[in-house]
């Protein structure tokens, strides 16, 4: 059973993440906050190249779902300055196998588009969208250099799955992955022998029917399909569900 | 025209100051300057009407090599380069040029001809990456702010007459003078109140004209960029 490190376990992700995660795969947690469950995690401040070093000693691949949102400092040493701390301690430690994740870079310059899989990134100078973009070079470039597989997942939105159809009118989410489509990437991710160029950015979204943005290059390079037709749950219906 | 270096003592840094002084009010920022602190870029930055970054990391002098050399190199050039863009786009200064390097492309074979439409190719050294990285961030800055960004990719700085003869010629050689020159004439480009963003951000390659270059210099033309010290002699010697 491959060992993994998985950095931001009790984040906004993490949680959720697990438990499609924890039977396959001999999970080392690991957070600079207690675990909202109570479960047992490492901590692991990914700041910290040495914490970072010693916590992946040993280990076959590293997640790394860290994040801080909104704040300067936090931000940039967070998202980019961790980044950094991940790849060079994968380098280090000969760990060919990475799995990370940020905002879609691209969103609010193709909202009139359609059919947007691999666009050009445009993040702008927020500190959420343009740090996580550069940990996303960074991630580019250690793996180009040193041969180590990243899938790097991108997306605008995490929600639980819906349980049954609307029931009043509403949109179909755009950008948006439920945990369990989450949870079965993140695993075909940490099986995939090699990615093109060793690095690849993958939208992922749950659902299709806008047509806006896909997942062809998920299924593509990681076999990816949603475990759901999650649209059905949006569907229109002339006499609404009970 | 009122405008902050960010340092005057790398060798870039002196050669800026000297030429750019005989016809500008050049200020710098203070040795120990932290790059990423908005209050102490926002009173740098006030009255400024161009900001020129020499791309040299503050802290690397008292920080030497290692990591936490590296570590401040990548915060001042992704942190450290948004406050400073963040600062100075809120105090509308118009201009910022950013000292990039042409060893982004060091790892191509000589035998390409390199232009600005070809992809950078950092490595993970830092002297690299960091300068990437920072193109980067002022390339989002100057997508959706009224900022005038111009990318130098600076070659190796070398003083012409400091080669010795028989030296091998290198492609990528600059003499800081005419890094100096391009730089003031960087300086004088603002395209800020344009709607295509593209032209407000924009790279040029800058290093001397050899007899047969890796590195076109037809864009960087379009600035006025012609340079002086070709290092000739070396050429003429016949080492390529």
């Amino acid at each position: 059973m491959k060992r993994v490190l998985f950095l931001g376990a009790c984040g906004l992700i993490g949680p959720y993440l697990t438990p499609g995660l924890v039977e396959h795969y001999d999970l080392r947690l690991a957070d600079v906050k207690p675990h909202p469950e109570g479960i047992d995690v490492d901590h692991v401040d990914v700041r910290d190249y040495d914490q970072v070093l010693e916590a992946a000693r040993g280990c076959d691949a590293i997640m790394n779902f860290t994040v801080v949102r909104n704040d300067l400092a936090d931000g940039f040493q967070v998202n980019t300055i961790g980044a950094w701390n991940v790849m060079r301690a994968a380098v280090e430690l000969g760990i060919g196998k990475v799995v990370h994740s940020g905002p879609q870079a691209v969103r609010s310059w193709y909202d009139t588009d359609f059919d947007v899989d691999d666009a050009p990134a445009a993040p702008g100078p927020g500190i959420y969208s343009l740090s996580k973009w550069l940990s996303a070079e960074i991630c580019r470039v250690f793996s180009q250099k040193h041969d180590i597989q990243t899938a790097y997942f991108v997306f605008n939105g995490l929600f639980a799955a819906p349980v049954a159809p609307i029931t009043e009118p509403a949109d179909t989410p755009t950008f948006v992955v439920v945990w369990e489509d989450l949870q079965h990437v993140c695993r075909l991710a940490l099986e995939v022998s090699s990615l093109p160029d060793n690095f690849q950015l993958f939208n992922m979204l749950s659902y299709t029917g806008p047509g806006k943005y896909n997942t062809d290059k998920a299924k593509r390079l990681l076999g990816f399909e949603p475990t759901q037709d999650w649209d059905e749950f949006y569907r229109r219906r002339e006499t609404p569900a009970t | 025209m009122r405008i902050l270096l960010t340092e005057d003592s790398s060798p870039l840094g002196v050669e800026l100051l000297k030429i750019l002084a005989d016809t500008h009010q050049v200020h710098t920022l203070p040795a120990d300057a932290d790059l990423t602190l908005g209050d102490v870029m926002w009173n740098a930055v006030r009255g400024t009407d161009a900001i020129v970054h020499t791309g040299a990391c503050l802290r690397s002098v008292s920080l030497g090599t290692g990591y936490d050399a590296e570590r401040a190199a990548l915060e001042e050039a992704t942190q450290g380069m948004s406050v400073l863009l963040d600062a100075a786009t809120q105090a509308n200064v118009r201009r910022f040029i950013y000292c990039s390097t042409l060893e982004l492309f060091s790892e191509i074979p000589d035998d390409r001809y390199i232009s600005e439409h070809w992809r950078p190719d950092p490595g993970t050294d830092m002297s690299t990456l960091s300068r990437h990285l920072a193109e980067q961030v002022t390339r989002e800055f100057a997508r959706e702010r009224a900022v005038s960004v111009t990318i130098l990719r600076l070659g190796r700085l070398c003083r012409e007459e400091d080669v010795s003869a028989g030296t091998r010629p290198d492609l990528m050689w600059l003499d800081p003078r005419d890094a100096a020159a391009a730089v003031e004439q960087a300086v004088h480009r603002d395209t800020s109140q344009e709607l295509n963003w593209q032209s407000r951000w924009t790279v040029y390659h800058i290093c001397a004209r050899p007899p047969h270059p890796k590195f076109l210099l037809d864009g960087s033309r379009g600035i006025g960029f012609d340079p002086v010290h070709n290092f000739a002699t070396c050429w003429a010697q016949g080492v390529a």
